[in-house]
């Protein structure tokens, strides 16, 4: 006997890890993308629960003071808001350096000290528990100089209902 | 009424997935040993465990290796073991996600609990397309005893993919 679920009851109910690939663009890290910024992700439908989100450089950094940080601006009322802090200069970071931050609002996106893999030791460790976002955008900014360097974004989330979607923008 | 799922929701779905990377004879030693290979990658990492499955015997400091694909250098995704020789079958061995980790056996043959160094991964970690290897520079040049290898893991898009190497 197969069991059965009524739509109300779990199906609708069950929910998948996701994750959306955000290519990095050459006009990333500009100073013209002071805030706003330039938007990574959309949230529509939200809220939801993030589970990870770092950078993946494919473009070696240039030289110069690139200092990104993350920020999310929610859609329908309220101001931008940073999601963590600057990071220290990434100038010269190589390709498959990943960065990510400890999710708090004090953190630093920090490069991975091996390349190509991020620990769990403090700065570069990831999110501990998931972040809970509204609908919005999540947005790069990067207040100093025009630096080369391409970086490619990932957000891995779950969503908390059917038409809850992150698109790269 | 069925649910209707978007074209890009579906994609973007993932469960995660293991791989069991069997081991392999005269295979602990001084040389490295590819264990998984990940492409299309990056993927989170939520444990990598390894499993006795033959008495090792042999001096053995085993630790694990990562090597990107695409550019970087081999770098240590853990510090090594204290010495393994002897451990018995159905010794399990795992890290805590930290590079200064050590890949340690458990106390309770057969099973790992949340102290310290056996605890395994707090939280997954990050890991782009490339090679995990066993690595034993300090031991003897050829120890018996087999370790089987399990990788859990949650792959970020469609063709992302770990195999035993």
């Amino acid at each position: 006997m197969t069991t059965q679920y009524t739509r109300g009851q779990t199906l609708a109910q069950t929910r998948l890890y996701r994750a959306v690939r955000r290519v990095g663009l050459a006009g990333d890290l500009s100073p013209a993308h002071l805030t706003p910024g330039t938007a990574l992700f959309t949230i529509t439908g939200g809220p939801v629960h993030v589970y990870a989100l770092f950078g993946h450089v494919t473009t070696v950094i240039g030289a110069g003071l690139a200092t990104p940080q993350l920020a999310f601006l929610p859609t329908g009322g309220g101001a931008i808001s940073d999601l963590c802090a600057a990071a220290a200069s990434i100038a010269t970071v190589a390709v498959n350096v990943l960065l990510t931050w400890t999710g708090l609002l004090a953190g630093l996106l920090t490069p991975g000290v091996g390349v190509g893999h991020l620990d769990l030791t403090g700065a570069e460790g990831g999110f501990a528990a998931p972040l809970t976002m509204t609908a919005g955008t999540i947005r790069l900014i990067n207040a100093t100089d025009a630096v080369s360097g391409v970086i490619d974004w990932y957000i891995v989330y779950l969503p908390f209902a059917d038409a809850t979607v992150i698109a790269a923008a | 009424m069925t649910t209707q799922y978007t074209r890009a929701q579906l994609t973007q779905t993932h469960a995660l997935r293991t791989v069991r990377r069997p081991g392999v004879a005269l295979e602990l030693g001084t040389a490295t040993f590819n264990i998984f290979t990940i492409t299309a990658g990056p993927v989170l990492v939520y444990g990598i465990i390894g499993h006795a499955t033959e008495l090792i015997a042999g001096t053995a400091l085993p630790t694990l290796q990562f090597t990107p694909t695409g550019g970087g250098a081999q770098t240590e995704l853990c510090d090594s073991a204290a010495d393994i020789d002897t451990d018995a079958i159905n010794t399990l061995y795992t890290y805590t996600g930290l590079l200064a980790g050590l890949l340690t056996p458990c106390v309770g043959i057969g099973h790992l609990d949340l102290t310290a160094a056996q605890a395994g991964f707090a939280h997954p970690i990050t890991v782009t397309s490339g090679v995990i290897a066993v690595t034993d520079a300090t031991g003897v040049a050829v120890t018996g005893g087999l370790i089987d290898w399990y990788i859990t893991y949650l792959p970020l898009n469609a063709l992302g993919l770990i195999v035993a190497a």
